[in-house]
């Protein structure tokens, strides 16, 4: 152990990157390992097919935090970020919907199917944005803290109470409600009709083990209100690259600091003694001595993996045992020899932004009641995008990348998460079937595909179960209680051992939150 | 004239009028039907088979809050509950050691520490239950202490215990349970009871702090059962002196100039009043008992938004002998619940989603004596009030089929015995009892249906933005599955 360093960081995801970047930035001697090759996690763009570069796993970037854009100089470091245009639904009968950035054409569309609707729809997305404007303070600062009786945190609670509160009373209401319903019942008080309610209520659900009817689904849809890309529409953008741009961007920002990344270069795990880290041993047997280690990797990959049990207080340990993981997506990455032809619609302006396959809500709902039962969705809820039409950087001349997230996929399917290889086939064709249907002779364009069901992103991207947020995104896992009651302030129980990913508060999506504030913790009291 | 008009004669209704004549004002009761009680009313389903209430179990009762009407009620514990729907089953009784004998060895130890846990959380929970909830939009600082001292009781419970008590709140049932126990009929029957009042199944968010209501709220029941409840309550009503009509159907609250001054009947008469109290369920009381025009916005928006959609079904087998359990070993049972598994609820709610009938249901079955025999009260879950294809004699007697049918399973020879049946779909409920949507409970009681959002922000504490209306229904906190309670704080509250 020649070396010491400031701080190790475990993982080279976005979040491990970020909180390295600003140790680095502050003037600490950091070293990012990270396993595979190449960096980013979860948020990475590889050349699956020559000459095809996907955005692997995440594919948008909407919550990346415009304070961590600015403070690790993202747009120096070749961050370039392009915003999606439209969001397309395709109907069964050959029809559908498009809702533009542009409010009148998006009116237009949705008065097809309903006026009354198309009028409400943009006081919906203002109401939706001013709830967001309170919402996320939360996500920008650690969790509050309900259990202490610290005067100077009683008074954060009580200013988060105020700010919650600081609205008309029937503001008020919608927000306490917010919280608690299931997307499709709040839509539901606003829209008629299920063409419009579909497409929206999924965002209530991405990356969770729910169905738009589930209650607690309603808060989640506020998220796509949350992000803030110059102020395009819904904010939600590609990163030219892919994914990956953005953790190449941040591993730039992070080396220009002073950072030394790795890659390949396997933890196997955290060197503990007393409770107290001390280093981290690699796959090869080299040891490395930090003063402190930061685990950008899940909570119960880095407890019961890294650190081990029994360095754990008991309590703790069952916390992380019964952490939900459960993932309930895969992705299908195809490579297109031609732009899939949805009936009805001209050029290729509609296919610019993401295409939902979310044709009814109870369409969306029977696609849960199979993964419910230990099932992989006979026809899913799909959401692609088609980046290479705005970055053609990422395929071949006149070919595309499209990528589609596919929901759902449970993790654990009733034969058993291990016989995923078989059946992962089998799910790729659901897929490409339910996309045939609606873009008959779609399937003759293919002409490459990966499937990744969650068994393949847990032993790939070490997501465990496959969950792409590190932790189910449910009420209980989250702020004070992620990822456990009294850890969410990304210290843990092992001295000087933190976690920085997307397990600790607010959690999951390419947002740099966790592993921004886990280093401004360390930084500020946290004795580094 | 009365000082109160009293609309509703159900149990809520009947606990307000008490209450306010015990403060000494005179009320009137207009109940719509021939009976007073509503769905806890006795009512013959058969000559010589009285049954006692459709909303059979009461054991959700707000005795406490009842107190001081010192109503001529013998409370006792209630019977165990037998889970089974076969040969195999288990009882699941008041006391800890008694159900743990018949748990496995790991089963029994979990169920130890799980009832410890409810014991520590209980009066905390109760005390939400039986207090008028805080004002959350503008408290004042009175209020605002009554908050915190909520608040503050809640961090007595020590720092682990508190923060385990705000993560399993939000919970889904199911996600407890297999964290707990490993028998699927133990977490079924733990889960099935607090699912009655509610759409959804055990995997849906919010199903524990259904369960922990339940649980904390569990106490004694009236001997006699529901029926006999409501025969106290009217007693006390009479004996204070409050005017109780019987078919006098309330048309219309009437308001004058935004404030409501008494209502309209049927058959045109005015009763005036300076207060109006609607015990009717919330988009009862709104959208068909007000007009339209003086209805302000924020209440039509929330009367239409509030969430009723009936989700049980009751059927009623009146039998020439008690049923005999095959599970129960010769042993008596008064309440019995078929759940199997979490795998059956979730799929009967699923049915409900799309507006079938669940091809499996799961029954919460209470038997009563009869004059001639017994009386066995069911309550089917999944039963939705919206049926695909809309409901008809045929529909309503299938479902009475596969009630039978999955009775039968549990206690067979039961068909064998059977002299009559009488079957409410959630139509048959919303028509008879005025209950909108059919809901028993009076909407359901979801987390976001619940507390100071019981029935919505603005009417959260009894009052509404109509000077001079109260509400006192099923719809208000603490809801239909503890009877008095919506009653008593309704009065409490117009003091």
């Amino acid at each position: 152990m020649a070396e010491t360093w400031d701080a190790i960081v475990v993982g080279g995801g976005h979040n491990g990157l970020t909180c390295a970047a600003y140790l680095a930035k502050a003037g600490k001697k950091v070293l990012v390992l990270e396993r595979r090759h190449v960096l980013g996690g979860a948020a990475v763009s590889e050349e699956v097919f020559p000459g095809f570069t996907f955005s692997v796993c995440s594919y948008v970037v909407s919550l990346l935090r415009p304070w961590i854009i600015r403070d690790l100089e993202l747009s120096r470091f070749g961050l370039e970020m392009i915003p999606l245009e439209c969001s397309f639904s395709p109907l069964p009968d050959g029809d559908s919907l498009c809702r533009w950035s542009d409010p009148e054409r998006t009116r237009t569309e949705i008065s097809r199917f309903s006026r009354r609707d198309a009028e409400l729809y943009p006081e919906f997305g203002l109401a939706m944005m001013q709830m967001a404007r309170f919402a996320k303070p939360v996500i920008d600062a650690p969790a509050p803290d309900p259990a202490s009786l610290n005067p100077r945190e009683l008074i954060e609670l009580l200013k988060l109470g105020r700010h919650f509160q600081d609205a008309e009373r029937d503001d008020l209401a919608v927000r306490l409600k917010l919280f608690t319903m299931s997307a499709a019942d709040y839509l539901d008080e606003w829209f008629e009709s299920d063409v419009l309610k579909a497409p929206m209520s999924v965002s209530g659900i991405i990356g969770t083990f729910q169905g738009v009817r589930s209650p607690g689904t309603a808060y989640v849809m506020l998220h796509h209100y949350m992000g803030e890309i110059d102020g395009a529409f819904r904010s939600w953008g590609f990163a030219k690259g892919g994914t990956g741009g953005v953790s190449n961007a941040i591993a730039a920002s992070a080396r220009h600091f002073g950072a030394e990344i790795r890659t390949n270069a396997a933890v196997e795990r955290v060197l503990c003694s007393g409770g107290t880290a001390r280093g981290v041993v690699l796959a090869n047997g080299d040891e490395l001595a930090a003063r402190e280690v930061v685990s950008g990797c899940d909570p119960r990959l880095t407890f019961l993996g890294l650190v081990g049990r029994e360095e754990l207080p008991d309590d703790f340990a069952t916390q992380i045992e019964r952490f939900k993981f459960r993932g309930s997506s895969g992705k299908v990455n195809i490579a297109l020899d031609r732009l899939p032809p949805f009936p009805g619609r001209e050029g290729d302006l509609h296919l610019r932004g993401d295409i939902a396959v979310a044709p009814g809500v109870e369409y969306l709902e029977r696609a849960f009641d199979d993964a419910k039962y230990g099932d992989f969705s006979r026809r899913p809820y799909i959401n692609i995008v088609l980046p290479s039409i705005v970055d053609p950087s990422v395929a071949p001349p006149g070919k595309h990348v499209m990528s589609c997230f596919v929901q759902y996929a449970p993790y654990d399917i009733k034969e058993g998460p291990e016989r995923w290889p078989e059946r992962r086939e089998a799910f790729g064709d659901a897929v490409c079937d339910t996309i045939e249907e609606l873009a008959p002779g779609f399937k003759d364009s293919i002409l490459h595909r990966q499937v990744l069901s969650p068994w393949d992103l847990e032993r790939e991207y070490g997501l465990t179960e496959g969950n792409i947020f590190h932790g189910e995104l449910s009420l209980e896992q989250l702020a004070f209680l992620r990822p456990a009651a009294g850890w969410a302030r990304y210290r843990t129980p092992v001295k000087h051992l933190w976690l920085c990913g997307s397990g600790a508060h607010p959690g999951g999506g390419i947002m740099g939150s966790p592993g921004a504030l886990c280093a401004k913790t360390m930084l500020n009291g946290g004795g580094l | 004239m009365a000082d109160a008009i009293v609309v509703g004669g159900g149990l809520e209704g009947l606990t307000a009028a008490a209450f306010l004549a015990k403060a000494g004002r005179r009320v009137c009761v207009l109940e719509a039907s021939e009976t007073l009680g509503g769905v806890h009313a006795g009512s013959e389903i058969a000559p010589g088979f009285r049954a006692p209430g459709v909303a059979h179990d009461v054991a959700g009762a707000r005795r406490e809050v009842l107190a001081p009407l010192g109503l001529d009620v013998a409370w006792r514990d209630p019977a165990p509950l037998l889970v089974a729907d076969g040969d195999e089953g288990l009882w699941i009784h008041r006391d800890v050691a008694r159900t743990q004998a018949g748990l496995s060895s790991a089963d029994a130890d979990a169920y130890g520490r799980w009832r410890a846990t409810i014991e520590r959380w209980a009066p905390i929970v109760r005390r939400v239950l039986d207090e008028r909830p805080p004002e959350i939009a503008t408290p004042s600082i009175a209020e605002l202490w009554d908050l915190a001292r909520t608040g503050l009781a809640l961090r007595k419970l020590g720092e682990r215990d508190m923060l385990e008590l705000m993560r399993v709140a939000p919970m889904a049932a199911r996600d407890w349970m297999e964290e707990r126990f490993e028998s699927p009929r133990l977490a079924a029957g733990l889960v099935a009871p607090a699912l009655l009042a509610t759409t959804v199944g055990p995997r849906a968010a919010g199903t524990c702090a259904a369960m922990l209501l339940r649980e904390s709220a569990a106490g004694r029941e009236p001997e006699g059962g529901p029926a006999a409840l409501v025969d106290a309550l009217v007693a006390r009503c009479k004996s204070a002196g409050v005017e109780l009509r019987t078919g006098a159907a309330v048309e219309r609250i009437r308001l004058e100039e935004g404030r409501a001054t008494g209502v309209l009947l049927a058959g045109g008469e005015t009763v005036d009043a300076s207060l109006v109290v609607s015990a009717l369920d919330f988009a009862t009381t709104m959208l068909d008992r007000i007009d339209s025009v003086a209805l302000p916005l924020e209440l039509e928006q929330a009367a239409k938004a509030w969430k009723r959609r009936g989700a049980i079904a009751a059927v009623r087998l009146a039998l020439s002998e008690p049923p005999a359990f095959a599970a129960a070993g010769g042993e008596p049972v008064e309440r019995a619940c078929t759940a199997r598994d979490l795998v059956q609820l979730e799929r009967a709610a699923d049915a409900l989603k799309y507006g079938d009938l669940p091809e499996d249901p799961w029954l919460d079955a209470r038997v009563f004596p009869a004059e001639k025999g017994a009386v066995v009260s069911l309550l089917v879950h999944g039963v939705p009030r919206a049926l695909r294809g809309g409901w008809d004699d045929a529909a309503r007697e299938r479902v009475g089929d596969r009630a039978v049918d999955a009775f039968e399973r549990a206690a067979p020879g039961t068909g064998a015995n059977l002299v009559a049946r009488d079957v409410l779909t959630p139509v048959d409920v919303e028509a008879r009892f005025g209950l909108a949507g059919g809901h028993l409970f009076g909407g359901e009681l979801g987390l976001d249906q619940l507390w100071f959002q019981r029935p919505c922000l603005p009417c959260g504490r009894y009052a509404t933005p109509i000077e001079g209306l109260w509400l006192a229904g099923p719809s208000s906190h603490p809801g239909g599955p503890y009877p008095g309670g919506a009653g008593a704080l309704a009065a409490a509250a117009i003091g």
